[in-house]
């Protein structure tokens, strides 16, 4: 799969025959490369889909069997001032027809056929009558019923009682059928519930956990950029006694793993009051090895004249930083913008062990959902619907800022 | 000129940060901090202000306790604060004791029956005894099981002359039935059975075994798997957890393990919801015959689109035997405003808040009266509400903590050694020689 | 800090007007040091945890050392004092501005904002709209400066909106009274005067008595330029891992005092049936999942370098599981992990179907319960782990493709190289680094799995059925919030930062064996 001039042959016949050759195995070799792609993006996007779809349902469809994608309703139509619901049924001459639920719980049997018990249909006991004879099925004696199936009579024999539904047409009130109303066919129309989100939204202050998340990304991913620009600045450009084994024992500390700081953290945040406040999610978060170790690698680029010009004229180190190294170094920013965005608007054992009160005014997006899922009374739509708001604005950021993203996980790596 | 703006944006934001409600400041610097040496009669009451806390069983609940709080700060002239908990079993309580430990716990909180021992040997809950005697309340008002653990003395386990809160309500186990899947399958309806005094452990089976049979993804019955649930089976058999004195574990008497035999030849060749799974979701999508759960569960059911009511549990070889599930209001020990505290415990217990949230559907008064009786028969569907008021009348074993040992461990190794023994993973022989000695740590004291 | 000379030469104009006050302010600050540490030592009206109490000590001596080297060189104008000085007035600045803004509830204020800004959030909007404009200013390289302003007015009247929308004006009256409550006052006083110090000490008047370098400028500069990352890393970082360190030598349960022990906690460790029940897990998870993680993530990334049509278009799609949080797509698996209505075991219904309608045979499709069987639980977490992973990996695998010299590849062609040959003989050697990088990356983040147990389990306890699903961060969790044995949970904390930290450095060794790993 390159794109490379062939080696010259003096045979323009055997050239021609190689290109043929060559092409063929490109095009079988696309063909399963695309294949590949394609089936990984699949496994990718099918969970993704599935939660926008479960996002729109009703709660009864999100427990439906077997499982659907799209959020389907059944039909309803209405009759006389009341809704009833729809259903696709075969009638009495064979067609398939669109009628009513006229009459639940129809007390029925299911018959069997004589020669096949293996063949049954649930029928209701006022079009069967008892013949009085009796047959034997699977080794027990059964009775033998005369059933009305329109004009039509058969002997079958009853298994047990059951219980169907009464359907009608809406035109004709004379087109009856009988069906077990769970197994019956329902007539269904996809009908997204966008009523959902403002349920959600309504439902445990969720507006207020998107608000937070919004206030504390944007504050750590701000307090972020200022720490690291100032250290970065003063690791590359500023020479003092010390800095590089400062450098080297801060960037060092990119290896603590933060489970190891989750309980003095904690302990940290009760002896300051800061328990069960969103202050807990950002102060202690705005001062990063990483985003240090990003700007000084940027900054190290920077050509020197620029700044011994600044100094020229007197500028101080302050302004020099902010007029001439910050505007230089839009890519670096964006990028660590992005991871600190990422981190910020995803964390959660921090804020799970942080954020611990029962006053939902204090949750963050992660936070809030966890409760959600926890909650059986709530149904998977709603759940659903707020996994979609909280997957929104990062989804949408990174479209519109990919290449940030990308370069942010390239540079991690070069690391 | 824009980054000053930026700036200026940024300081201005932050000064509003620590000003836009004023109230703030107070509640977070002013947590409970000391304890009130004497009962402060002399509280201004207008200036006194509590936060509370419940673990609501769904949203709605959670907006009935919060007009519920609202009338009562009227009604008492404080300010209150309601914090609904979430409805995670296990992690309510913790979160309550992380809290309590970095001093940022509501004043009046409630917990589960079960924890109240645990609570109170960490000494985080007040004892509410001397409030309680110049209030005209009353010990008998309320059901006795409950009581009796509420004033337990930590250090001796007996009763003793302590208060260490009042029950917000009582519930049980019923089994709610979808009708048409009964109907369907042509079983016997077990409301009917029930009425007709038949409705025991083979007739129980019977139906299982009926409405499984429509097959498919049909089940004929689901519990969950924490220890409610198998131990109303123990129950039913005659059995316990433990002994009389709540000392020592009595899983391996012949009574318990009868009743998780009984329950594990149910899952092994019934036609069940797989044990761990939880059954909720599929009853709610009309796949399950019958569904063993509390009260609490009666909101999130009413809005099935099939037909359904509630029995009784079948009756088993010791006859009746049930749950009578509690929870209690809980004073802080940090609490700056005790007294305060315990009239707020006293009003959020008293008839007609408890009739209040009853009406919901998730809740049973926990005051004996005829008259919150008689109302909740009214809260329907379900019509079959009596069989809740059976199950708390008929021989239920009271929920109730562990006062020498801990109860979250107990209750931890014994669901793990339960739900292997009727997942199959160990056999029955197995597990009766082992549960006790599995379990003993959590008696270690 | 080095002595340097005594710089006397310059002192033509006498002492300037500061001097002394200043003066008096070094000998305060020492007295206050040591005053400070003798009530700490004594623990007189200081309520603190065990190790905070002693860290606090060692602070104050070194503060106290430091008062009294900068009354001694200030009296002698050595340049050593004017540094000092400076720190010494810059940190207590800092330290009473943050107790003085603590008390005042500015840090948890966000709180407050969070509510005000929740409903005013939409007046955010007048500022995008100026910033849509002000990007309409420089069309075709001329500056249309009326445009210009009416964009910066348009943002500047949003940001007014917005903050009196928030009650900005209420808020500053409040801010003003916190201020002067009580217990604010003293130490908003002393905060101003160490800023007042620090400044002084800071200006040039200082820096000429001082006989200052642009050396000794330099390293005043450097120092204050890092203060706010080493100030962030002393008490968010550094501090509280010796406090965690501390902790794990303790038995504490957080509510009452705790018991110096020793070695006891991580003794038990070994003898730990849960611990070591966790680390088993950890081992088979990280066996299962690192590599199914990283193989196909390369291949991926081999594909997707290819220069094919709508490579960056598969590139975006298998980043997206790792932009979603982590709650969120546990939640969405979790429901497709439902043994009785999901689609997991849907599908796996269908294929059997399939296969037996092909093949005619009679297999019976199994119901999984993915989450609450003990013997499967853990593979359900390794399949969300990987499919959360993989992308992430891919475009790592990408960026080190990217960067192979594409001249081996062009040599090779001449050679005849097949594809697969290429990949084999070129892209797997020189992508040595990136793939130690990936699995060192990957097998730290399987070390601290947490996250996905715990939501998948919930509301269970996260460490699943038969604890099939305990983790060592899922044993710490337990431990130190539910079980409150906070000093046995630090010492799980510990030896997992051991572990992560061997494998870090096992990974630092690797690539440095192949020089790419340089500073």
């Amino acid at each position: 799969m390159t794109t490379t001039a062939e080696p010259r042959t003096d045979s323009t016949r055997q050239a021609r025959s190689d290109r043929r050759k060559h092409l063929l195995r490109m095009t079988v070799g696309r063909g399963g490369a695309y294949f590949i792609l394609v089936a990984f993006a699949a496994a990718m996007l099918f969970p993704f889909v599935f939660m926008a779809a479960t996002a729109l349902k009703t709660p009864e469809d999100t427990f439906r069997y077997p499982p659907t994608v799209l959020p389907r309703t059944s039909s309803t139509a209405q009759l006389a001032g009341e809704d009833v619901e729809l259903y696709s049924l075969e009638t009495a001459d064979g067609s398939t027809e669109t009628l009513y639920l006229a009459e639940e719980g129809v007390a029925a049997g299911l018959f069997a056929r004589l020669d096949d018990p293996a063949v049954t249909i649930a029928w209701p006991l006022e079009r069967a009558f008892d013949t009085g004879s009796t047959t034997t099925v699977a080794g027990e004696e059964v009775p033998v019923f005369a059933v009305q199936f329109g004009d039509e009579t058969a002997e079958l024999a009853l298994l047990r009682s059951t219980a169907v539904g009464r359907f009608k047409s809406l035109d004709d009130p004379d087109v009856e059928a009988f069906a077990i109303v769970r197994t019956a066919t329902r007539a269904e129309t996809v009908d997204p519930q966008w009523s959902n989100f403002s349920e959600i939204i309504e439902l445990r202050d969720f507006d207020r956990s998107l608000t937070n998340t919004i206030l504390v990304t944007i504050l750590v991913v701000g307090g972020t950029l200022f720490t690291s620009i100032m250290g970065g600045y003063a690791f590359s450009r500023i020479r003092f006694k010390g800095r590089d084994q400062i450098f080297v024992a801060y960037i060092g500390s990119i290896m603590i793993p933060f489970v190891v700081l989750i309980i003095p953290l904690f302990r940290l945040m009760v002896s300051l009051g800061w328990v069960n406040t969103l202050g807990s999610l950002v102060w202690p978060f705005i001062f990063n090895a990483y985003g240090t170790f990003l700007m000084r690698q940027f900054f190290v680029s920077i050509p020197k004249e620029l700044e011994e010009a600044a100094f020229i004229d007197g500028a101080r180190r302050w302004k020099i930083l902010w007029r001439i190294f910050v505007p230089l170094s839009w890519p670096a920013i964006a990028t660590l913008a992005t991871f600190m965005f990422l981190y910020a608007w995803n964390s959660f054992i921090w804020p799970l062990v942080s954020i611990n009160g029962a006053n939902s005014e204090d949750f963050v997006l992660t936070i809030a959902l966890q409760t959600l899922g926890g909650q059986a009374g709530e149904g998977p739509n709603l759940i659903f619907a707020a996994i979609v708001l909280s997957v929104i604005i990062p989804f949408t950021v990174f479209v519109l800022a990919q290449r940030y993203f990308v370069e942010n996980v390239a540079t991690s790596g070069i690391k | 000129m824009k980054r000053k703006l930026v700036l200026l944006f940024a300081i201005l934001a932050l000064v509003a940060a620590a000003c836009g409600d004023s109230d703030d400041g107070d509640t977070t610097t002013a947590a409970p901090g000391t304890t009130a040496a004497a009962p402060a009669t002399t509280e201004a009451m207008a200036d006194v202000s509590l936060r509370w806390s419940t673990r609501p069983d769904n949203a709605e609940e959670a907006e009935v306790y919060r007009t519920i709080g609202e009338g009562l700060a009227e009604e008492l002239g404080i300010t209150l604060t309601y914090e609904p908990g979430d409805n995670e079993t296990a992690s309510y309580q913790q979160k309550l004791l992380t809290n309590l430990s970095a001093g940022t716990a509501p004043d009046v909180f409630w917990i589960p029956g079960t924890d109240i021992a645990d609570f109170a040997s960490r000494d985080v809950i007040l004892d509410l005894r001397e409030y309680a005697d110049g209030s005209g309340h009353s010990d008998a008002d309320f059901y006795p099981g409950p009581m009796a653990q509420l004033t337990t003395e930590v250090a001796t386990g007996q009763p003793g002359n302590v208060l260490w809160g009042l029950p917000r309500d009582v519930s049980t186990f019923a089994l709610y039935v979808n009708l048409d899947l009964v109907a369907e399958a042509g079983a016997p309806n077990p409301v009917e059975l029930e009425a007709a005094g038949n409705w025991d452990l083979a007739a129980f089976n019977e139906v299982v075994d009926a409405v499984g049979g429509l097959g498919g993804e049909i089940r004929g019955y689901g519990q969950s798997n924490w220890w409610g649930p198998f131990g109303a089976w123990i129950n039913a058999a005659g059995g316990g957890f433990f002994n009389a004195e709540r000392t020592a574990c009595a899983l391996d008497s012949a009574e318990s393990i009868a009743g998780i035999a009984a329950l594990t030849d149910l899952y092994t060749t019934g036609s069940v919801i797989p044990y761990g799974d939880d059954p909720e979701p599929p009853f709610r999508a009309g796949t399950v015959g019958m569904f063993q759960n509390g009260r609490w569960a009666t909101p999130g059911i009413r809005t099935v689109d099939f037909n359904w009511d509630v029995v009784g549990l079948p009756s088993g070889p010791a006859g009746p035997g049930n749950w009578l599930f509690w929870g209690a209001y809980v004073v802080n020990a940090d609490t700056a405003n005790p007294a305060a505290a315990w009239e707020l415990v006293a009003a959020l217990t008293q008839a007609d808040v408890q009739a209040q949230v009853s009406a919901s559907g998730a809740n049973i008064p926990s005051r004996v009266s005829q008259d919150a009786l008689d109302a909740f028969l009214g809260f329907t569907p379900p019509a079959n509400n009596q069989a809740f008021l059976d199950g708390l009348s008929q021989n239920p074993t009271t929920e109730g903590p562990l006062w020498s040992g801990s109860w979250p461990e107990f209750s931890n190794l014994m669901g793990t050694e339960v739900q292997a023994v009727v997942t199959g993973a160990t056999s029955i022989e197995d597990y009766t020689a082992n549960i006790c000695t599995a379990t003993a740590s959590a008696f270690g004291g | 800090m080095t002595t340097t000379s005594i710089g006397s030469s310059d002192r033509t104009t006498g002492l300037p007007g500061w001097y002394r006050p200043i003066l008096i302010w070094r000998v305060l600050v020492a007295l206050m040091m040591a005053a400070g540490l003798i009530g700490v030592l004594l623990r007189r009206g200081i309520v603190l945890d065990g190790p905070l109490r002693w860290s606090l000590a060692v602070t104050l001596l070194m503060f106290l050392g430091g008062s009294l080297v900068a009354v001694i060189d200030t009296v002698r104008q050595r340049h050593l004092g004017r540094v000092t000085a400076f720190f010494i007035d810059f940190l207590l600045a800092v330290v009473f501005s943050f107790i003085a803004f603590n008390r005042m509830g500015m840090f948890t204020g966000l709180d407050a904002v969070g509510e005000a800004f929740n409903g005013n959030v939409a007046w955010i909007g007048i500022v995008v709209l100026g910033w849509f404009i002000s990007g309409f200013t420089e069309r075709g390289g001329t500056v249309n400066e009326s445009l210009r302003n009416i964009a910066r007015y348009t943002m500047a009247a949003g940001v007014a909106v917005l903050l009196l929308a928030m009650g900005l004006l209420p808020g500053l009256i409040e801010f003003g009274r916190r201020l002067f409550v009580a217990d604010v006052i003293p130490i908003a006083i002393l905060a101003a005067a160490a800023v007042l110090a620090a400044r002084t000490m800071w200006s040039d008047s200082a820096a000429r008595m001082f006989s200052t370098t642009a050396a000794e400028g330099e390293t005043m500069d450097g120092l204050l330029f890092v203060a706010p990352n080493m100030l962030g890393f002393l008490a968010f970082m550094a501090g509280p891992l010796f406090v965690s360190l501390f902790i794990s030598f303790t038995e504490w349960d957080g509510l009452t005092d705790a018991r110096f022990i020793g070695f006891q906690n991580y003794i038990d460790l070994f003898s730990d049936d849960l611990f070591l029940r966790s680390l088993r897990n950890i081992v088979v998870f990280g066996a299962v999942a690192i590599p199914l993680a990283v193989l196909p993530a390369m291949l991926l990334a081999h594909l997707l370098n290819s220069k094919l049509p709508g490579m960056k278009f598969f590139r975006a799609v298998y980043f997206l599981p790792s932009i979603a949080g982590v709650v969120g797509v546990t939640l969405i698996w979790k429901q497709l992990f439902n043994s009785t209505v999901g689609f997991i075991n849907y599908g796996i219904l269908k294929v059997t179907d399939l296969f037996n309608s092909v093949f005619g045979s009679g297999f019976a499709a199994g119901e999984p319960q993915w989450i609450s069987d003990d013997s499967i639980a853990l593979i359900s977490v390794i399949i969300l782990f990987v499919w959360q992973q993989i992308g992430f990996n891919t475009v790592l695998f990408l960026a080190g493709m990217q960067g192979i010299n594409p001249t081996l590849y062009e040599a090779a062609d001449i050679d005849g190289a097949g594809p697969w040959k290429k990949f084999q003989k070129i892209t797997v050697p020189m992508l040595k680094p990136t793939t130690v990088f990936v699995v060192a990356t990957t097998t730290i983040l399987a070390l601290q799995l947490f996250n996905e147990p715990f939501i998948l389990q919930s509301p269970s306890p996260p460490s699943g059925p038969g604890n099939s699903t305990l983790t060592p961060v899922v044993y710490l969790y337990q431990n130190a919030f539910q079980e409150f044995q906070i000093g046995y949970a630090s010492a799980v904390a510990w030896a997992l930062f051991i572990l992560i930290f061997g494998v870090t450095l096992l990974y630092f060794r690797r690539s440095g064996d192949d020089g790419v790993l340089s500073s």
